[in-house]
């Protein structure tokens, strides 16, 4: 199970009837073709409905693409129908940056000592992490939300923030050891006769290594701060720290009509850059990066 | 080698903020949850203690028993789509062969809309009285629908949206499968096993930690379900949609009762923590650590 993901060749079809492997093909093929139609109306039916004129977005039978094409959308989304959409912008920018660097560090740190340090209490330690992974983030949200408005956090963005600086998440501190844990010991040896001291070890020998399993975790955290909505909905109720989504149902909301290619065209604004950075780095790291530190375990 | 015998105050100071954070939003939180469960708290005035008066009030709360049944079904559709029918997709894409690579990312992409908007155009696309599905059904000669209207449709609707945010089990799934050694399925193949063979004696066994992974985020997962309830349905028609995340919302934050909603969240946790406890206890039967070295 811990061979690196990708080096073996999948399903080989074996010595079976060359008629039966060909209809077995098609079959495939066919499979494939109607899971991707499926998969990919609702993006396509999202992308269609942000091109078309307001007023005329729902006109049957719907033509294969929008008519006509309103390209100027991409330049009206912005500024809302309401309230404009660069402030919740600056906000999500905020949270999912800060946060997922923030997380990115602390699990890295986390994981490392786990994964490398000898030290009383680690398999405890170890074990209350992997505890973590099952807590649902409703089940803290009360005594957290008591606290942040007690000391003054609640409508800031630390209330978003803070938490992932604090070890971010049980699921990337799993990810990171599980991570370094592949990397031979010789390295931190050689770093150790050349007097690095565990910091200098970790940052300048282990981290440049785990740059895949960083970016990988890093998507991952950026999709999910960038997207959430029962965060910002519990921590921000005031105009200073709601988020993109806030601001796009905000809008959708404001008006007794919705204006339905705004919320679209909004919402597709919102989903490229991650969708493009995604695709990006999909290409970057073929062999499944997402997860390589996990070896299928 | 030194250094990592050395001092057990270094190892602590890389642990220092999740050990900081484990205390101050984990367990401390869960702890203070479980103290508030048995009071009455509404913010303003100070904490009453009231014993097991929210546990109790909690059984004979309807509203509570129709989130639990609905959350409950959702999970059984949510599993099914995330755990099962994600690995049938998983294994198409897994296939060498022309636009595999496209496959794959358009399977993942539909998991990249965040929610709510996606709850938004679901709501839409099905809507009872302008939506493109009634329209379709009534272009065809077949009587239209309520959907999200219809207290019979509307939660197994939810349900089935669930097939296009597959995305990260799909992923996990895909990296699973090709970790899979080919010899495996090249001396089963060569002692004539068909195909449903090989994927009953290699796949499954050699897949089975994957999906052991995939069960417990996917438990996880569905029983926080609560966007698309805030956004398009409101728990409705007739509390069909009320999802426990949602009831706990409404209780802690619209009607300031913390401490009931406190005893809420606090049995979703215990619910939660026991389903995967269970699992993992029955998952010395079926799951197969191939190489286990550690």
């Amino acid at each position: 199970m811990t061979a690196p993901a990708g080096l073996s060749r999948p399903v080989p079809t074996g010595n079976l009837a060359q008629r039966f492997q060909q209809r077995q093909k098609i079959l495939w093929y066919l499979s494939m073709v109607f899971i991707a139609l499926v998969m990919i109306l609702p993006v396509y039916y999202m992308v269609y409905l942000a091109f078309s004129e307001l007023g005329k977005e729902f006109v049957f039978p719907p033509g294969i693409i929008p008519d006509p094409i309103k390209f100027e959308n991409v330049l009206r989304a912005p500024e809302g129908t309401a309230t404009p959409l660069w402030g919740y912008a600056k906000n999500s920018i905020l949270y999912a940056g800060l946060g997922t660097l923030g997380a990115l560090v602390a699990e890295s740190m986390a994981g490392f000592a786990l994964a490398r340090m000898r030290f009383p209490g680690r398999n405890v330690l170890f074990a209350l992490t992997v505890g973590m992974l099952i807590m649902p983030f409703v089940a803290t949200i009360i005594p957290k939300f008591l606290l942040f408005s007690r000391i003054g956090l609640v409508d800031t963005y630390w209330a978003l923030i803070l938490p992932w600086w604090f070890g971010g998440s049980p699921y990337g501190i799993f990810l990171m050891r599980q991570f370094f844990l592949t990397i031979p010991r010789e390295f931190d040896e050689a770093a150790l006769i050349d007097g690095a001291g565990p910091w200098r070890t970790m940052w300048l020998v282990l981290m440049p290594q785990a740059v895949p399993v960083l970016v990988a975790l890093g998507m991952l955290h950026f999709a999910y701060f960038w997207n959430d909505l029962l965060g910002p909905l519990v921590f921000c109720q005031t105009r200073v720290c709601k988020t993109l989504p806030q601001g796009i149902l905000a809008n959708y909301q404001a008006t007794w009509d919705p204006q339905w290619a705004m919320f679209m065209m909004s919402t597709v604004l919102m989903v490229a850059p991650v969708a493009v950075v995604f695709i990006l780095a999909q290409r970057r790291f073929k062999q499944g990066f997402l997860f390589s530190g996990l070896g299928g375990r | 080698m030194r250094w990592r015998r050395k001092s057990t105050l270094v190892a602590y100071a890389f642990l220092a903020p999740w050990i900081i954070g484990l205390a101050v939003f984990y367990l401390g939180p869960i702890g203070a949850s479980a103290v508030l469960s048995f009071t009455d708290y509404n913010i303003i005035s100070p904490a009453e203690f009231t014993g097991f008066d929210n546990y109790e009030k909690m059984i004979t709360d309807g509203e509570f028993v129709q989130a639990l049944r609905v959350t409950l079904y959702y999970t059984a559709f949510f599993l099914l789509m995330y755990v099962v029918l994600s690995l049938f997709v998983a294994m198409l894409a897994n296939r060498p062969g022309r636009g595999t690579g496209l496959f794959r990312l358009i399977v993942f992409l539909p998991s990249l809309i965040p929610l709510f908007a996606a709850a938004v155009l679901w709501g839409w696309i099905f809507n009872a009285d302008f939506g493109l599905i009634n329209y379709i059904l009534e272009e065809v000669g077949l009587p239209r629908q309520g959907f999200f209207q219809s207290p019979e449709q509307a939660l197994p609707l939810v349900g089935m949206l669930t097939f296009w945010s597959i995305g990260s089990a799909f992923l996990v799934y895909l990296s699973g499968l090709q970790s899979i050694p080919t010899h495996l399925y090249e001396a089963i193949t060569v002692d004539g096993a068909s195909a449903v063979r090989r994927f009953w004696h290699i796949t499954l066994p050699m897949l089975s930690p994957v999906i052991l992974f995939n069960l417990i985020i996917g438990i996880v997962l569905s029983f926080q379900v609560f966007d698309i309830a805030w956004v398009l349905t409101d728990g409705g028609p007739a509390n069909r949609t009320l999802f426990w995340v949602l009831l706990i919302f409404r209780r802690a934050f619209q009607d300031f009762e913390m401490g009931y909603a406190s005893a809420l969240s606090w049995v979703l946790f215990i619910v939660v923590a026991a389903v995967t406890g269970l699992i993992f206890r029955t998952s010395r039967w079926w799951v197969h650590y191939e190489g286990r070295t550690r």
